[in-house]
C-alpha cells in the first residue's frame, strides 16, 4: 500500500524513533554477525585447500585414484624411462599453441611406475629425456576418458589412459597421471609444462556458515519489514 | 476472528515444529561437544550440521508466524520481542504457544472483532 501522510507523521513519534533507532542496531550488528559466518566460511574453505594443495608425495594416495584426490599437488622422486615415452597429437601449450605433448614413465625410487605429462614441444620437435634421479611436482589428474574405443598404437597417442599406457609400456602404472610442474633438476631443451586440466582438488564446503551468513543478513531484512509494516498499521508501542 | 484463529494455528506449528528440532539439537549438541569431540575441526556429522541449518530457516517460519500473530492481537513492541526470541531458547516455544492460547481464549470476543476490524489491511 501506498504510504500515507498518516505512515510519514507516526515515523515522526518518539516512540518510533526509539524504534527506528533500535532498528538500525540490530540491522549493524546482524550485519556484522553474517559477515563474521562468512569470513569464517572463508577461512575454513582457504585452510582446506591448502591442507590439499599441500604437496604430497605420490605414493601416499590411495589407489585407485579417489576423485577426492583429483587435483592435488604430488610429488615424486625417481628416474624417467627413456624408451617409455609417447607423444600425443593436437594439444596445446600454455599460451594457445597446439604442439604435441610429451608422456613419459616414471620409475619412483619405490619402484612404482606412473605416466607423467612432462609438457609441451612445438610439433614433431625433438626433445630430450632428463638422464639419472629427478625430483618432480606436478598436478594428479584421472586417466582421460574421452576416445575411449580408439586404441592407441606406437609412440603416438590420442588420450592419457593408465590402463592404455600400462599395456604400451608393458608395466603396472599408478592410476591416473601427474601433469608435471617443475622438475629438478632441469634439463636444456626440456619440454614446456602444460597448466593441468583440474587444478584444485575437492574440499568439504562449510554449508552451516554459509548459510548462516545469509540467515543473519535475511533477518536483518525482516527486522526492516516488521519496522515498516508496524508503522503502517499505526500502533508503535513500547507497553500497553 | 478467524483470522486470529488461523493465525493461532500456524503459530502453534511453527512453533512446535521449530520447538522439537530445536530441543533434539541442543540435546544432540550438549552430547556431541561433551563426549564426542565435535569442538574440533571437521568433527561434525553432516547431518548434524543439516540440522542446524534446517532449525535456522524453520525458525524463519516461526518468526513469520509470530509476527503476524502479534500484529493481529496489537501487542506492544517488547512483547512481540519476546515472543519472538521464545523461538530460540530451547523449549520456550512450547510455553510461548500454551500462553498465546491461554491469552487469546481469554479475550472477551468482541475485542478480538474490534482488533480486527482496526487493520488497515483489511
Amino acid at each position: 500500500m501506498p504510504p500515507s501522510s498518516n505512515f510519514w507523521r507516526r515515523a515522526k513519534t518518539p516512540a518510533s524513533i526509539v524504534a527506528l533507532l533500535s532498528l538500525i542496531l540490530v540491522c549493524v550488528l546482524f550485519f556484522f554477525l553474517g559477515k563474521w559466518q562468512w569470513d569464517r566460511t572463508q577461512d575454513i574453505l582457504d585452510a582446506e585447500r591448502a591442507a590439499v594443495m599441500a604437496a604430497v608425495p605420490v605414493s601416499e594416495i590411495d589407489q585407485p585414484l579417489d576423485p577426492q584426490d583429483y587435483g592435488r599437488t604430488v610429488t615424486a622422486t625417481g628416474s624417467f624411462i627413456n624408451a617409455d615415452q609417447v607423444r600425443i597429437g593436437s594439444r596445446l601449450s600454455r599460451d594457445s599453441i597446439a604442439g604435441d605433448w610429451i608422456v613419459s614413465a616414471l620409475e619412483t625410487q619405490s619402484g612404482q611406475w606412473i605416466a607423467v605429462v612432462r609438457g609441451w614441444v612445438p610439433q614433431g620437435q625433438l626433445f630430450t629425456t632428463p638422464e639419472g634421479t629427478v625430483s618432480i611436482e606436478g598436478v594428479l589428474q584421472p586417466s582421460d576418458t574421452f576416445y575411449a574405443s580408439v586404441s592407441d598404437s606406437g609412440a603416438e597417442i590420442v588420450t592419457i589412459d593408465s590402463q592404455q599406457l600400462s599395456e604400451l609400456w608393458d608395466a603396472p602404472l599408478l592410476d591416473g597421471y601427474i601433469v608435471m610442474q617443475s622438475q629438478s633438476p632441469l634439463e636444456a631443451n626440456s619440454p614446456e609444462s602444460v597448466p593441468p586440466t583440474i587444478s584444485t582438488a575437492e574440499v568439504g564446503f562449510p554449508l552451516q556458515n554459509f548459510f548462516y551468513a545469509i540467515q543473519w543478513w535475511v533477518f536483518a531484512l525482516f527486522a526492516v519489514t516488521i519496522y515498516i509494516r508496524w508503522l503502517v498499521l499505526g500502533n508503535i508501542k513500547f507497553r500497553k | 476472528m478467524k483470522k486470529i484463529s488461523t493465525a493461532l494455528l500456524a503459530f502453534r506449528i511453527m512453533a512446535w515444529v521449530t520447538g522439537v528440532v530445536l530441543a533434539f539439537a541442543s540435546v544432540w549438541a550438549l552430547y556431541g561437544y561433551l563426549f564426542l569431540n565435535y569442538g574440533t575441526e571437521g568433527g561434525k556429522p553432516l547431518l548434524y550440521s543439516f540440522l542446524w541449518l534446517a532449525h535456522g530457516w524453520l525458525y524463519f517460519a516461526y518468526l513469520i508466524a509470530a509476527v503476524n500473530l502479534a500484529f493481529l492481537l496489537r501487542f506492544p513492541i517488547l512483547k512481540t520481542l519476546a515472543l519472538l526470541l521464545a523461538g530460540t531458547i530451547p523449549f520456550a516455544s512450547f510455553y510461548a504457544d500454551f500462553v498465546m492460547h491461554r491469552y487469546v481464549a481469554s479475550l472477551p470476543d468482541k475485542t478480538v472483532d474490534k482488533a480486527v476490524k482496526q487493520d488497515p489491511t483489511q
